[in-house]
């Protein structure tokens, strides 16, 4: 079978992703740009609100620090996993992964029990006298971004063992042999190595956390909506379906853009590792 | 370049199986020194503690007569060539190159004189900017080459450096290598599971089995005097004849089996005989240490005929150059000069 047949085979494909996630993509723009008045008159109008503003800005920032929070305490263990022999390797993967297997709402609610006045967190802290009341933890930034990174924890180390397992070790063996102490290696050996995982590792996070419904929904509370909360908010309770399609449009094209960024970087990366 | 002294090494990972016990030897200064063995006899891991990259279980490592056992890996200034090259995939020839010199803290100028001045030692300078993953095997063996080179290092240890490469271009290498290190008058220790390649190469040659050393001593030594039946076997002696005490004579005289063998070398310890199978001649015109034997299988070797002949001292593999081949079942006389002819007391 040449290139040419081979083509027509793609044709079913075509038409599920034309059906499925094209047309409604359409059916969401169209009736946003069809105010009486104007054109994008929906959009600015939605840009001019502040609070509007101050969504989009938490939405933004609750995305990088948890991509930065994710990275951090994901590194290391993948770091560890990944070095691991292989059966060790799979079945630690497994475990990591064995949290996605429940629904996200039940472990939501997890949190609260665990962040909320009489939680956990603040019985242990009171009982060793740490804080004489206890502290809000729940219904915050805060408990937005623990949610999500422990929602999203597990997809980073998932992307990052398999590059981990992949170094090779002498590489490390010869920076320490030329001199490199193990902390220089690290940052100048192996973690540029891992560039491109750790890249795909946070565009996955980025993108999760950034359209995430659920954990803003439970862990945020009324007062600290997102833009995914902001847009149910719109719908199901105002019923103003042309602006939360105004909003979801605003967040696609948000996470699209921060994608396509960080894809470039990571293909200038991938460019070198790899024989062009 | 430096000297290098190994005393008592020892290894063991988990308190009884010992992977190397009592290693010791000297490596003068400017000396190319192979170790030699098959895959698991502890060569490798003999290389890595000298790097400091395995922790010995006892022993003591000096450099120029200065103990360094307990200085970590990246404190050692010693330089490595792996056997995967293990060039950083991220920099270019040129970073790669430059990485130990930028650890020694040198000044910008200064790396980029050194590195251009290895970079074209070594022919690479029109490679400077192209990433490892764009090279050949050979390319990028010479830059492995040149960053062990470069930061001007006590001495060179390298782990099979060759055994990733083609026959032909592996041929040249060595040839390389060897220059270099002449030139250069570096100290060097070169591990490898190739003899040939060992013997071509170095001063000294260190054969080890199963974590220990077997011979160590000058290629040309070890072929003619091989100590022990291991060195013996490994670098194709294939020809043994067990004796004892009740075989020996005196010191130069054997008696196996109706046959009197006499040796150059004294045996007095002798528990076997060897000889190369192209030092037995085939009907010689000889009465010394003769015997009789069938030609009971044959090969065809290019330069040479090798034969399996069966005699009464058992079986003997001997190569013979001659423009014909000598056919099956035919009775031949075999000679066994005495000054081929060694004895082993292990």
């Amino acid at each position: 079978m040449n290139r040419k047949t081979a083509v027509w085979l793609l044709i079913p494909a075509f038409f599920g992703v034309l059906v499925f996630t094209f047309f409604p993509l359409i059916e969401i723009a169209i009736p946003t740009f069809q105010s009486q008045a104007g054109f994008f008159s929906l959009y600015t109008q939605f840009l001019k609100s502040s609070y509007n503003w101050t969504v989009i800005g938490r939405t933004f920032l609750i995305a990088v620090l948890t991509v930065i929070i994710v990275l951090i305490l994901g590194l290391p263990i993948s770091l560890w996993i990944g070095r691991q022999k292989k059966t060790v390797r799979q079945v630690l993967n497994l475990l990591i992964l064995f949290p996605m297997l429940t629904n996200a709402v039940v472990r939501n609610f997890a949190w609260i029990i665990i962040l909320g006045r009489d939680g956990i967190i603040n019985k242990l802290l009171l009982s060793l006298h740490l804080i004489k009341a206890p502290l809000n933890i729940l219904y915050t930034n805060t408990s937005i971004i623990i949610g999500s990174v422990y929602l999203f924890l597990p997809i980073m180390i998932n992307t990052l063992i398999g590059s981990v397992a992949e170094l090779n070790v002498e590489i490390e063996e010869a920076a320490a042999v030329l001199g490199s102490s193990p902390w220089h290696t690290l940052f100048k050996v192996i973690i540029p190595q891992l560039a491109t995982s750790i890249l795909t590792g946070c565009i996955l996070v980025f993108a999760g956390t950034m359209t995430a419904y659920t954990t803003p929904q439970i862990l945020g509370g009324n007062r600290h909506l997102v833009m995914a909360t902001l847009i149910y908010q719109q719908a199901m309770t105002l019923g103003n379906w042309q602006n939360a399609s105004v909003i979801a449009l605003i967040l696609i094209v948000i996470s699209a853009l921060s994608m396509w960024l960080m894809k470039r970087l990571s293909y200038r990366l991938d460019r070198r590792m790899t024989n062009a | 370049m430096a000297n290098l002294e190994v005393k008592n090494l020892a290894k063991s990972y988990d308190g009884k199986t010992k992977v190397l016990q009592d290693i010791s030897f000297t490596i003068e200064n400017g000396e190319l020194v192979s170790i030699l063995g098959p895959s698991g006899c502890g060569k490798t891991t003999t290389l890595r503690i000298i790097a400091g990259l395995i922790q010995e279980t006892a022993g003591q490592i000096l450099v120029n007569g200065k103990d360094i056992t307990k200085t970590p890996v990246y404190k050692r200034n010693f330089g490595m060539v792996f056997q995967s090259y293990a060039l950083f995939p991220h920099l270019s020839v040129f970073d790669n190159v430059a990485f130990g010199l930028k650890m020694h803290k040198l000044s910008k100028q200064e790396i980029n004189e050194k590195v251009s001045g290895i970079l074209e030692m070594t022919g690479l300078s029109d490679l400077a900017s192209q990433f490892p993953a764009q090279l050949s095997g050979g390319q990028q063996q010479r830059v492995s080459l040149a960053r062990a080179l470069v930061t001007n290092p006590e001495m060179l240890l390298m782990d099979e450096p060759l055994s990733n490469l083609d026959a032909k271009l592996r041929l040249k290498m060595r040839e390389e290598i060897r220059k270099l290190q002449q030139e250069m008058k570096m100290t060097v220790l070169f591990v490898t599971h190739d003899q040939q390649e060992c013997f071509a190469i170095s001063d000294k040659v260190l054969i080890m089995n199963q974590g220990r050393i077997e011979q160590f001593d000058r290629p040309e030594n070890i072929f003619h005097h091989p100590r022990t039946e291991y060195v013996a076997r490994f670098i194709g002696y294939d020809n043994f004849i067990p004796v004892n005490a009740d075989n020996r004579q005196d010191s130069y005289h054997i008696a196996v089996k109706g046959t009197r063998l006499t040796t150059e070398e004294n045996n007095e310890n002798a528990k076997v005989l060897t000889i190369r199978p192209e030092n037995i001649q085939l009907n010689a015109d000889s009465t010394e240490n003769t015997l009789t034997g069938t030609i009971t299988g044959r090969e065809y070797l290019g330069q040479s005929f090798k034969y399996t002949i069966h005699s009464e001292l058992g079986d003997f593999q001997v190569e013979e150059a001659r423009q014909k081949m000598r056919s099956s079942g035919d009775e031949v006389k075999l000679t066994l000069r005495a000054k081929h002819l060694h004895p082993l007391s292990e």
